[in-house]
């Protein structure tokens, strides 16, 4: 059983800053960096194994495969109870804000940049407190 | 005694007869005897007044053969009963061909007559109803252009964007078939592109639609009509064959096999919009001035539509518009904002281990710039939404 962390977001800069910012406030050693919201769901199609856990960090706004379609698409997936998802967007959109609670993977919606605080929220969530910081 | 009182009879009876054959030739209406065979052997003076034919093309002839086809067979029956003795009375309502050769209404009376040596007689007294039958056409053909005049208002009052379309085709279809066209359309003006376009079209059964060949015709192939239009006038041609064969109209017209059309201008003030129009391809039409009425009214109607959707349009536009800055602001405007942040951050906490410090700089420097030219942006879209575009 592996717990692993996908980051999501089209800007490659965004995403080496993220990843900085996962591992060194500890809620996970070997997070994975994908580009867009396709190659994130064939990431998870190619390795799911009965027991594994996702934590997704995923930006809304991305060409091709946009969050939103990700999230659509993952509804229709067995696994998807497996999944959870932390929104990190740029948007301070109301309307985007209320959109991510129609999703129940959505634990979170946070507007960038990230910082200390919102990992520390992700940390202490009740759906995955003790969880995240053992996925190692 | 008996010789005079005898003579007297006969004074008396020929005075009688005199005074009838004088209320007879009197009357205003027509009066016929008929023989055993249907045949006129009588017919008053007034059968050349009212019906427009001399004694020599009456007595003798049969009744029947002034009477329309499709009346003819079972009015002849009952003509027949009543010459024949089998009936004896008979009220009726029928077309007769008069002098003139048109076919007029009457209403006629007929009665069992007994002639010398109890031979049998029909007697008719015929009355023309044409006028009081056209008046009540009339009233009925006024009654149904109210109606259609008070279902076209209630229609497109407050009509809903998406029921217009198919209520347009309904209303062409419903006008198209009371007054009997072939073709109905509407049209609307393109004076940028200078094009005509056909934007709603109904058929008769057995008509060929046009609107696929009439989607740019060049307004300076109809300037006459175009002209007509703008000046708020209604373009009638009752005979398309009577405008000159070179006359753009016409080389128009004539390969749509259309015989007479009418098309009212939808004014909007002074500008028009377009126009809708009436084809006759099967007969020659002569457009009645309450038919011309009827697609004043619907034209227009089409305006006021037009302009409230034009409105409408103007204000989804700039919903739109808002939309899109709020769009912009929200994500294009807060994306480089964000990661400048971020960057910053990233900096200040001097651990860094994913990236290198000139990646830093460099993310910050670009987050500026695209910054700077997304505001650039949102401020043109201000501009055009204040209406300030042509400084731009």
């Amino acid at each position: 059983m592996k717990q692993e962390l996908l980051i999501v977001d089209d800007e490659y800069i965004i995403l080496l800053m993220h990843k900085t910012i996962v591992v060194e406030e500890g809620l996970h050693e070997s997070p994975h960096i994908i580009m867009d919201g396709e190659l994130a769901l064939e990431y998870i199609k190619d390795n799911d194994e009965p027991g594994n856990a996702y934590l997704v960090l995923l930006d809304i706004n991305m060409p091709g495969m946009s969050g939103w379609a990700f999230l659509d698409a993952i509804q229709a997936q067995e696994w998807n109870s497996r999944i959870h998802v932390a929104i990190l967007t740029s948007s301070v959109n109301a309307s985007d804000r209320i959109k991510a609670t129609e999703y129940p993977q959505v634990l979170a919606y946070i507007e960038k940049p990230l910082i200390n605080r919102h990992i520390l929220e992700i940390k202490e969530h009740p759906k995955l407190a003790g969880y995240w910081n053992k996925g190692k | 005694m008996s010789n005079r009182t005898h003579h007297f009879g006969d004074a008396r009876a020929n005075q009688d007869k005199w005074h009838y054959r004088y209320i007879v030739e009197g009357l205003n209406d027509p009066i016929f005897i008929l023989d055993s065979e249907c045949q006129i052997s009588y017919a008053n003076k007034a059968c050349l007044a009212v019906l427009g034919y001399g004694p020599d093309e009456l007595l003798g002839h049969s009744f029947n053969k002034f009477l329309h086809k499709e009346e003819a067979v079972e009015i002849g029956k009952n003509l027949a009963g009543l010459t024949q003795g089998t009936g004896h009375e008979l009220h009726i309502e029928h077309r007769l061909l008069t002098g003139n050769g048109n076919w007029e209404v009457f209403e006629t009376c007929g009665k069992s007559l007994s002639g010398q040596a109890d031979q049998p007689l029909g007697m008719l007294h015929l009355r023309n109803i044409t006028k009081q039958k056209q008046t009540g056409v009339d009233l009925k053909t006024q009654a149904r252009l109210l109606e259609l005049l008070m279902d076209i208002s209630t229609t497109y009052i407050n009509i809903p964007l998406d029921k217009l379309d198919s209520s347009l085709k309904k209303s062409l279809e419903v006008l198209g078939k009371y007054i009997g066209a072939d073709r109905f359309y509407i049209f609307e003006y393109d004076f940028k592109q200078n094009i005509s376009r056909n934007t709603y079209e109904w058929c008769s059964d057995g008509i060929e639609p046009e609107i696929e060949n009439l989607q740019s015709i060049p307004l300076t192939e109809i300037t006459d009509w175009v002209e007509c239009h703008q000046r708020g006038d209604i373009m009638h041609i009752p005979d398309v064959f009577e405008l000159p064969i070179e006359n753009g109209v016409r080389q128009i017209l004539e390969p749509q096999e259309i015989k007479s059309m009418i098309a009212v201008p939808m004014m909007d003030e002074k500008q028009c919009l377009g126009f809708v129009g009436l084809d006759s391809v099967r007969v020659q039409h002569c457009y009645s001035n309450a038919e011309k009425k009827l697609l004043t009214v619907f034209a227009n109607m089409l305006v006021s539509i037009h302009n409230r959707f034009f409105t409408l349009e103007a204000l989804y536009m700039q919903n739109d518009k808002f939309k899109q800055i709020a769009w912009m602001q929200s994500h294009l405007v807060r994306a480089p904002l964000a990661r400048m942040m971020g960057l910053c951050s990233l900096l200040e906490r001097g651990k860094y281990s994913e990236v290198s410090k000139p990646e830093i700089l460099e993310g910050i420097n670009r987050s500026a710039n695209e910054l700077d030219q997304i505001i650039r942006n949102i401020s043109k879209k201000t501009d055009i939404l204040n209406g300030h575009d042509k400084y731009i």
